[in-house]
């Protein structure tokens, strides 16, 4: 069996601890919210973490291609782009994947049926993953200030659009 | 030797505080706050305690008795406003608004729920004013006023848009935006505002309008409206202004004027007039409808406000239609003819196209565009070719002023569904009475505070994202001057494929104007479905 037929049994775990893992980053008061509303639009942020954990799992558990997983984080991380986190915090829940997978793989490590080698593999993995993330962090930070030129430029284009039309006169 | 720390040690710990919210420090980070209102803008209007500081100082430079100055002013307005008064004992913190407030739902900062920022100014009432509270202190959610408690309510009272969501789930009623006015006009008394209201409210009080366009560029920017709509569909507007003995005069926000995409609200403004022969003028005097006192206080949303009767008494005109804007609609519907009224040298607004009265305007003597042009429609009175906005798969929001605040929920949708084709509803809990702010009303909409409203507009954006997935979506309209100033930049970040338009652009790409030439283009120039291929010269 290899390391990837090992992870999907016990994808719904992994899926449900490194969504807490996420959650917990925020106050107990904000926890209960994600964990209880399920209207998405009552709960957007707790909603969109929830869906987008769950499908990057899948994806990076399966075919593991960028041009498929950027979408999915940038739906995390260009929530936690503009909260009150440090860049390292807000991608940390990252690498909190690593000792999720080794708790979920105890029994097959302990039985010899998942090897160190095959989780060094996988740890291997979760640092690619973790650079994608820093492309998407860095992605909507330049984004956020790329908007707020563009707010000042159409703010004042009428203006400076008249402007130069008065000194081309 | 130093000590090295081991690898375990260097861990970095990512949770939260685990302190009650009393003991959580306030931090004030890029992105989180707006710039401090400018000394020369305070000067102006004669604002307390100009002077140069920052909210990342230590000393924040306020007067030697600022404490008695909070502490009086808090005694003065809880005798005079009965609500506050009755807002401070009722609340039974059962945590109905806690998850209402778009600020909450996208910060994740329990501050930012309703009743935890409406308790950092009732826990100073109750040390303060409550026999409970002086003797019990914080057993009973009591608390000193120090400096750390005005720099938290400056961070807070700065971090609501008062669009009052959170009012409609309370069961006792309570306005929890009235701790945000209420708390805003206690700092202003010592001199901690910002610069994003205090500077418009300064232009307002000295040339009329936020931006300080003087009468003569504000005449000259219509003109050039004029030239566009003229390349547009051949039509020559001729708009006056300050024209003495006219029907109605018309006051909309400045911003249509001047940023985009309001100056295409505007364009449709100017287009329905003409067609429908309004007598009408503008104002360069009363040349805002916008009023960001009502972000300072009630003593100066009264004089920002008052000049619009004025305007409209030396005019002599009948009555007065406001163009599409949110606050203004506030102060109009429920303060203005409390504190400048009243406008008996006013008629009850009639129109002189349809016959229609508006008895909802008798006293104000004031109408919103929306209800005005939706009588027209409804009366069969104005040529519309709804097919004109077919490239558009349009969604509306409800501006929370206008919504919650006056009760305009069908006349916006009304005249969309007769001016568009496409036309779909966010989910029921985001829309009408329960709409999502757009995250930067209240004069937050500054570019330093961008973190801020990126938050605040998530759950907007959030449900605009869900029917452009579903439906294919691709326009918001609105009815708010704020909203189209800060609609784009939210969009943007959370959807880009969406473009906000105003309600009155999609009624002048749809209007169909006597003596007209081809429509080959909207009034952004983009090309009307079927004519992708017409070249216009004039665009």
């Amino acid at each position: 069996m290899t390391l990837e037929q090992h992870l999907s049994k016990h994808k719904e775990k992994i899926v449900g601890k490194w969504f807490d893992l996420l959650a917990g980053t925020y106050p107990p008061e904000t926890v209960r919210l994600f964990n209880t509303q399920s209207d998405p639009f009552a709960n957007p942020v707790g909603h969109t973490f929830r869906t987008a954990i769950g499908e990057i799992i899948e994806e990076f558990f399966g075919l593991n291609r960028p041009e498929a997983l950027t979408p999915l984080l940038d739906k995390v991380i260009r929530v936690r782009a503009v909260q009150r986190f440090s860049p390292s915090e807000a991608l940390s829940f990252v690498f909190g994947l690593k000792p999720i997978v080794e708790e979920a793989l105890e029994e097959e490590l302990a039985e010899g049926e998942a090897g160190t080698e095959d989780l060094r593999e996988f740890e291997r993995k979760v640092q690619g993953l973790g650079l994608l993330a820093f492309d998407v962090y860095v992605r909507c930070r330049e984004n956020l200030y790329e908007i707020k030129v563009e707010e000042i430029k159409s703010n004042t284009r009428r203006l400076l659009e008249r402007a130069q039309l008065i000194v081309g006169e | 030797m130093a000590k090295v720390p081991k690898p375990n040690e260097l861990e970095l710990e990512h949770g939260m505080p685990q302190t009650g919210w009393m003991d959580t420090p306030t931090i004030f980070r890029p992105g989180n706050f707006s710039y401090p209102g400018k000394a020369k803008n305070l000067k102006v209007v004669g604002l307390a305690n100009p002077r140069e500081w920052s909210p990342n100082d230590a000393d924040w430079k306020l007067p030697a008795d600022w404490k008695n100055i909070l502490l009086e002013g808090l005694r003065e307005r809880l005798d005079k406003y009965r609500t506050l008064k009755v807002y401070m004992d009722i609340c039974v913190r059962c945590g109905a608004c806690a998850d209402k407030c778009h600020f909450y739902l996208g910060s994740g900062d329990p501050k930012n729920m309703p009743v935890l920022r409406a308790e950092l100014l009732r826990s100073v009432y109750r040390k303060e004013f409550t026999l409970a509270g002086k003797i019990m202190g914080k057993m009973v959610g009591a608390r000193d006023l120090t400096e750390d408690v005005v720099k938290e309510w400056f961070m807070y009272f700065f971090q609501c848009t008062e669009c009052r969501r959170c009012s409609l789930f309370c069961p006792y009623g309570i306005d929890t935006a009235e701790f945000t006015i209420i708390g805003r006009e206690l700092l202003n008394l010592i001199g901690c505002n910002i610069d994003w209201i205090a500077g418009p409210v300064a232009n307002c009080y000295q040339t009329g309008n936020h931006l300080g366009i003087q009468p003569h560029a504000f005449k000259d920017m219509i003109d050039f409206f004029v030239d566009e709509i003229e390349a547009v569909n051949g039509i020559r507007i001729e708009p006056t202004f300050n024209r003495k003995g006219a029907e109605v005069l018309f006051v909309t926000p400045s911003g249509d004027v001047f940023a985009d995409p309001g100056t295409y609200t505007l364009m449709g403004y100017l287009m329905l007039f003409h067609e429908i022969g309004l007598d009408y003028t503008w104002s360069t005097y009363a040349s805002e409808g916008g009023n960001f006192g009502f972000f300072t206080s009630h003593e100066m949303m009264k004089r920002l406000n008052s000049k619009i009767y004025a305007e409209a008494k030396r005019l002599g005109v009948k009555y007065i239609i406001g163009g599409e804007c949110g606050h203004m609609w506030r102060v109009i519907n429920q303060y203005m003819d409390t504190v400048n009224g009243p406008a008996d040298f006013l008629e009850v607004p009639k129109s002189s196209i349809t016959g229609t009265t508006f008895h909802n305007a008798a006293s104000t003597k004031m109408i919103h565009l929306v209800e005005f042009t939706a009588d027209l429609i409804k009366n069969g009175k104005l040529k519309l070719d709804a097919t004109r906005n077919d490239h558009l798969k349009v969604t509306y929001h409800d501006s929370c002023n206008t919504a919650r605040g006056m009760g305009f929920l069908d006349e916006p949708r009304y005249v969309l569904n007769s001016v568009c084709n496409n036309f779909y509803e966010m989910p029921p809990n985001t829309i009408r009475e329960q709409t999502f702010c757009c995250g930067s009303g209240s004069g937050l909409n500054n570019d330093e505070f961008m973190e801020m409203r990126m938050r605040g507009g998530l759950p907007r954006a959030n449900a605009v994202r869900h029917v452009h997935e579903k439906f294919g979506v691709n326009a918001l309209s609105c009815i708010c001057a704020i909203d189209r100033a800060a609609l784009p930049t939210l969009m943007n970040y959370w959807v880009p494929d969406v473009t906000v338009y105003g309600l009155h652009e999609l009624v002048g790409n749809a209007l169909v104007m006597e003596g007209e030439t081809e429509r080959t283009t909207d009034l952004r120039g983009e090309p009307l479905p079927g004519m992708e291929d017409s070249e216009n010269e004039d665009i």
